[in-house]
């Protein structure tokens, strides 16, 4: 066998040996859901310990939709339905 | 499809929830790379972590880069390295136990389940820094220059690491041919 045989060889073995199974839709979603909490919580200003704090970046008007949008995302249980309520701005 | 780097500028700038779309697009392979490290039900606790720490950590983000998989990849790194801290099981040790998860898929594959053992013990072998490259290459399909910014090395560090641990590989998995042949012969 030649190096480069060789070589080819143990890529195709490693790559083999990285298959792993496609993670439950449940488990993205969670994530996600973490994520958009995180992101709720700088659009409305709060800080991790809770302190309301100054909203970065943007427009006046800008802040108050996003501010709007926080708070219908906080009243919704899924990310799909987030996706749809932003899509509305 | 915009680059990442305009999503995540965008998320910087007013539009925190464009975020989401980054974590929408590397969600699979931030998950695959947490699992075939930690596990599978580690890759499950550990992602929403990646997400919240890359979020806080978005500022700080090149806008030049298009591709933030290296980035997410770097913090996820450092999620793992936490997660081994505080309890979980070593990557060298995660590796041997994550090759069950795929291996009905990898017998049916391959010629010989043997060799496919071998190389996992070699690759186990490599120093620490070696495999890292390796399999960020082999895994998730970067190039060494993006390995290099996963691991914050220079690019021909991540080489040559690269380099190392494959020649390594290819003399360790020889030599065991070498004795299986001799084994035969014998």
């Amino acid at each position: 066998m030649s190096d480069e045989s060789a070589g080819l060889e143990t890529g195709e073995l490693l790559s083999a040996i990285g298959k792993v199974r496609m993670p439950e839709p449940r488990v993205l979603e969670d994530a996600r859901e973490v994520l958009w909490s995180a992101i709720a919580s700088e659009m409305l200003g709060i800080g991790p310990s809770g302190e309301q704090a100054t909203v970065t970046g943007g427009s006046a008007g800008g802040d108050e939709d996003h501010r709007r949008t926080v708070r219908r995302r906080q009243q919704m249980p899924t990310d799909v339905q987030a996706r749809k309520n932003l899509s509305d701005i | 499809m915009e680059p990442d780097g305009v999503l995540i500028g965008r998320s910087v700038h007013g539009r925190p929830d464009a975020f989401v779309d980054v974590a929408r697009r590397h969600e699979v392979a931030i998950h695959a790379y947490l699992a075939r490290r930690a596990g599978r039900q580690a890759a499950d606790d550990l992602l929403a972590e990646v997400w919240l720490r890359a979020f806080a950590a978005r500022g700080g983000y090149d806008t030049q880069h298009a591709d933030a998989r290296p980035w997410l990849y770097g913090i996820a790194r450092n999620v793992l390295r936490e997660h081994w801290r505080t309890g979980g099981s070593g990557e060298a040790a995660a590796l041997e136990e994550e090759r069950l998860d795929p291996w009905d898929g990898v017998d049916a594959r391959l010629d010989s389940a043997e060799r496919a053992k071998a190389v996992v013990s070699a690759v186990r072998e490599l120093p620490a820094a070696e495999r890292e490259v390796l399999l960020l290459v082999a895994w998730e399909q970067l190039t060494p220059a993006e390995a290099a910014r996963v691991l914050g090395v220079a690019q021909g560090t991540a080489r040559s690491r690269l380099y190392r641990a494959r020649a390594t590989l290819r003399r360790v998995l020889s030599e065991r041919d070498a004795e299986d042949e001799a084994g035969v012969s014998a």
